[in-house]
């Protein structure tokens, strides 16, 4: 009986630390599948080879995880959304990508079925990549696009991307110095002037405004004749300035930036 | 062919010819448009313009009486020659301009008796007090001004005006605009329409004072201003006791000329502020006649302290009707550049941190 007890005693202590165990690895494994990034590359458009592939996705591996930015192709027959917008923003947001609180990152989105490309900005990626920017990249990605070097132009992509990224994140101390003192010369001048004026106070006085009688003005006579006009022309900037973001938001309720167009 | 005649153009000023035989008359110059019926009616309102009229009187001035001649001393500056005019029983003993010492010269003779004066309503405590305030809260002044200065040398001086009252009729012309704008998908556009607007009426000045010394710069005479006329009284030379008092030396005819651009800037502007609705009016021509245009002669009370720094003489003076005290005060240099590079320094330093900040954050 007692050797029983003592084998139920070890059975149930070798038990409890099984569970232990199993649910140690459990939270590990699931933990890991959690923080698990989604590939960089989604081909299923099948526009890459195997070697195409795998060396786009080590390029952008390397930008996306220096920089803390992700920075990823997403390729596809045809979307259901309504518009290729919403299918980059879609994919974007529930598919995990996005590297930090604010989901930052860039996401290129190739649809083959009208040909379009869209480029999609999430947190900090808005604030990097401008209108214009996402417009540029967009610009020198179409002749490799419409000539079907797909590899050349996500190539060209990432090369852009990975200027722009490390332009905006990089500490420009020689920049920030001297705007600061720029920024101090102009505040210490207007300081200066400030005070100076404050030993003037001789200025003549050329009206007689002061000597008014008071209600002794009247009006006798008024004639207000139209002469000439002229119109002046100018052309209108276009809407959106250069380094403007024009944001929105998606189906999941997150701020994107982007653009696109066809190739 | 038709009658050709010359006009002006309202917009460039160049000659425009105008051939009756065309309904509208385009300048070869600035390419303006214009309706033959507004060219002839502006030329007749610039026409109408005429000359300024502006004459004073002045019948009611007086000699100074034997009785005040006796009472009274002048005394003259020996370095600035100025004149300065005292009771009997005040001593005066430095310049109130230049700080010189002065002599005594002779009794009072020749030149207008003040038809008004406004005694003084506050002591020298007061103007020394508002000296005082007037030094506070100057950073770039010298320390060394502060101290250098001889407060009790501040004195009590009847400064000579030249007191103008008139009506002015005035025909004025301005140049009024109105602005419209609108945009199509591709272009901005501006549409400036002018107008000659013109305005007639009359308008009256009470008290128009022109400082009448060549020792008190104007400006700062000007800047002095207003005194309230009210507190005029006729003269009496008991009221020069215990004070200074200028004689004139710029006579009324040479002070007319001020007066009068005072009374014209005045009127336009008053009636400029009748030109309502336009996005902007200039003044572009006009006259003024002055009605019952009567100058008199004055003396108004001014505490003065004038004091040398570095080789250069500052005067400072104070309303001794209102308290209103002005005078230019010196920069140190050496200071100024202090402030300057401690600011720069100071200002770039939080403007560095403040954009490491942004970056790092």
């Amino acid at each position: 009986m007692k050797k029983y007890s003592k084998f139920l005693r070890i059975s149930k202590c070798f038990a409890t630390l099984m569970v232990f165990v199993f649910g140690f690895f459990l939270t590990v494994f699931s933990t890991q599948a959690e923080t698990e990034h989604p590939p960089r590359v989604v081909d299923d458009a099948g526009l890459l080879s195997q070697e195409e592939d795998s060396s786009l996705t080590e390029k952008l591996n390397e930008i996306s995880e220096t920089y803390g930015i992700d920075v990823c192709v997403v390729t596809v027959d045809s979307f259901e959304e309504a518009s290729v917008q919403a299918a980059a923003d879609d994919y974007y947001d529930y598919n995990g990508y996005g590297m930090d609180e604010e989901y930052s990152g860039v996401m290129l989105y190739i649809s083959m079925e009208y040909r379009d490309w869209y480029i999609t900005t999430t947190g900090k990626g808005i604030e990097i990549f401008s209108d214009s920017d996402i417009a540029d990249i967009g610009g020198s990605m179409r002749p490799h696009l419409s000539t079907g070097n797909y590899c050349d132009a996500f190539m060209e992509y990432a090369h852009q991307c990975e200027v722009q990224i490390k332009e905006a994140t990089t500490y420009h101390w020689g920049r920030y110095l001297g705007v600061s003192v720029f920024l101090g010369v102009v505040v210490a001048f207007v300081y200066i002037l400030i005070l100076k004026s404050k030993l003037k106070s001789v200025a003549p006085v050329d009206t007689a405004a002061g000597y008014v009688v008071p209600g002794s003005m009247a009006v006798t006579g008024s004639q207000d004749m139209f002469l000439y006009k002229k119109l002046d022309v100018t052309k209108r900037e276009s809407s959106s300035s250069q380094s403007g973001r024009s944001t929105h938001r998606s189906s999941s309720g997150r701020r994107h930036g982007g653009g696109g167009g066809k190739f | 062919m038709g009658n050709v005649q010359e006009y002006k153009c309202p917009c460039c000023g160049g000659a425009i010819e105008f051939d009756s035989k065309i309904q509208k008359v385009k300048c070869p110059y600035c390419d303006t448009e214009f309706e033959m019926e507004t060219l002839a009616d502006y030329e007749n309102e610039v026409s109408g313009d005429g000359a300024d009229q502006m004459n004073w009187e002045m019948d009611n001035t007086q000699e100074w009486t034997l009785a005040e001649q006796e009472g009274l001393r002048i005394y003259v500056c020996q370095s600035c020659g100025g004149e300065i005019v005292t009771d009997e029983n005040t001593a005066a003993s430095a310049c109130p301009y230049c700080d010189s010492p002065v002599v005594i010269h002779n009794l009072v003779a020749g030149g207008l008796r003040p038809e008004y004066i406004i005694p003084f309503q506050l002591d020298k405590s007061a103007a020394k007090q508002k000296f005082k305030e007037h030094l506070k809260g100057k950073r770039l002044l010298p320390k060394v001004f502060k101290t250098q200065n001889h407060l009790e040398e501040i004195k009590g001086v009847y400064v000579p005006y030249w007191i103008f009252d008139s009506k002015a009729n005035a025909r004025v012309r301005y140049r009024g605009t109105k602005v419209r704008r609108w945009s199509d998908a591709s272009h901005n556009y501006k549409e400036t329409s002018y107008y000659a607007v013109t305005r007639q009426g009359n308008i009256s000045f009470a008290n128009v004072p022109v400082d009448g010394s060549t020792k008190m710069p104007d400006d700062l005479m000007e800047s002095l201003e207003p005194f309230d006329h009210k507190a005029a009284v006729p003269f009496q030379k008991a009221y020069f006791a215990g004070y200074v008092a200028d004689k004139y030396d710029v006579d009324k005819e040479k002070s007319v000329h001020r007066a009068n651009e005072r009374v014209k800037n005045a009127t336009q502007d008053a009636f400029a502020a009748t030109v309502k609705g336009y996005a902007s009016v200039s003044y572009e021509g006009g006259s003024i006649h002055l009605e019952q245009g009567k100058a008199s002669y004055a003396m108004y009370p001014v505490w003065i302290l004038t004091t040398r720094w570095k080789g250069e003489l500052y005067t400072f003076a104070m309303n001794g009707q209102t308290g209103k005290f002005v005078g230019n005060l010196p920069v140190d240099k050496s200071l100024m550049t202090k402030i300057f590079l401690s600011t720069t320094a100071v200002t770039a330093a939080i403007a560095f941190a403040v954009q490491s900040l942004v970056y790092f954050l």
